[in-house]
């Protein structure tokens, strides 16, 4: 039997308005420690933070958990399991009851038909389990980071694990500390050129741990820089910035903006500098 | 096995005679379903009342039983008007009083 407490880290709420401006009254914090964190902010704080959010689409989708609700629990490790084809359909089903459970501690009173699903944070793919500490609801409209994007995370550390390229314990690790983090490490860029969820404090392995001060408050979704990894994120229009004009389509096929015929019609999900930066980050070319 | 109370904070508390009782009549139904009896030697490993869930609603009490080299079997009980266990969905239905 293992537990993972997941290391103390933000929870990311999108939270800007259709045309960009911020409505501070559609945050939604969990109570305890949380909220009384979020409560010493100054409105100016607040404000400063919310107004860097400007990729989400939708109100107060929690993309990361809660990890004092829930920090990921395991099922089990063994690939001997894990790694057999149709293992997922081994593992019972969530009670309704406690799905519903979930959406109120997140305090999702309302939602339309498939705006949501609880997610395993350990997906059952990579041996998660089906208790209450792995359960989190997730958007699957939400702009950026969605559930779709958590998908793709979760099937390529469930071939990496399988393949033994990676152990079972550190893809179950990876995607219950940071989901955001793992993409990025096992995935390449964000879409949207989103930043990964940053984490507030080291690991206290407690599930009780929240954020403490005001310092400690939700970091929004912010674009991507160039300087580091050559990506930039794509203009709002779905072309690129003259910095980083390669365009990298849903299909994860980079674009050049010479001799490529798809260049004008791909809508960019990220954007890098060369070529080079784009294969580094996991894409590829057209064939 | 120790029961535990996961509160709607996240937080754990200590269980109820009542939630006590919960466990012990649904792990005697457990044992007896045919299901469970044809499954190597499986030991319960989790023990979790879901405190946000309805005592009579199907998720309340979470149950795990590890089975060496085999999936782990993870259940749900609930208190109800009779005994029942539906081994494909995992609830366990507990008579109550």
């Amino acid at each position: 039997m293992e537990v993972f407490m997941g290391s103390v880290k933000h929870i990311l709420f999108q939270d800007v308005t259709q045309g960009g401006g911020v409505r501070a009254d559609h945050l939604r914090f969990n109570s305890g420690p949380y909220t009384r964190a979020m409560r010493t902010l100054t409105a100016g704080t607040l404000l400063a933070l919310l107004t860097c959010s400007v990729l989400a689409a939708t109100d107060h989708d929690p993309v990361v958990p809660d990890p004092r609700l829930s920090p990921g629990d395991v099922l089990t490790s063994d690939t001997k399991i894990i790694c057999v084809p149709g293992y997922t359909k081994t593992v019972r089903n969530v009670p309704q009851a406690l799905k519903e459970q979930v959406y109120r501690e997140y305090t999702i009173t309302g939602r339309a038909p498939g705006e949501y699903e609880i997610d395993h944070i350990i997906s059952l793919e990579l041996g998660g389990s089906n208790s209450i500490r792995n359960l989190f609801p997730e958007s699957f409209k939400s702009q950026p980071l969605n559930a779709h994007v958590k998908d793709t995370l979760e099937n390529k550390l469930h071939d990496l694990a399988c393949s033994g390229k990676i152990t079972m314990q550190e893809a179950q690790q990876a995607i219950a500390s940071n989901w955001t983090t793992a993409y990025v490490k096992y995935v390449g860029p964000l879409p949207g050129g989103a930043q990964p969820v940053q984490e507030v404090a080291g690991s206290t392995g407690q599930k009780t741990a929240a954020p403490a001060s005001g310092s400690a408050a939700p970091i929004p979704v912010l674009p991507a820089t160039t300087a580091s990894s050559g990506s930039a994120p794509p203009n709002v229009d779905g072309s690129c910035p003259a910095a980083a004009p390669i365009k990298v389509s849903k299909a994860g096929i980079y674009h050049l903006p010479q001799g490529d015929g798809s260049y004008a019609r791909t809508h960019a999900q990220s954007c890098f500098a060369t070529p080079g930066a784009a294969q580094a980050a996991g894409y590829r070319a057209p064939r | 096995m120790n029961l535990m109370v996961i509160t709607t904070d996240g937080s754990t508390a200590a269980p109820s005679a009542q939630d006590q009782t919960l466990m012990q009549k649904a792990q005697r139904l457990i044992e007896a379903d045919p299901h469970f009896q044809g499954l190597k030697s499986p030991v319960l490993s989790r023990a979790e009342v879901n405190a946000g869930v309805t005592a009579t609603a199907p998720g309340y009490l979470y149950l795990r039983y590890d089975v060496p080299g085999a999936v782990p079997q993870e259940l749900w009980a609930h208190w109800g008007k009779t005994d029942h266990v539906a081994w494909k969905s995992g609830q366990v239905t507990v008579q109550q009083g």
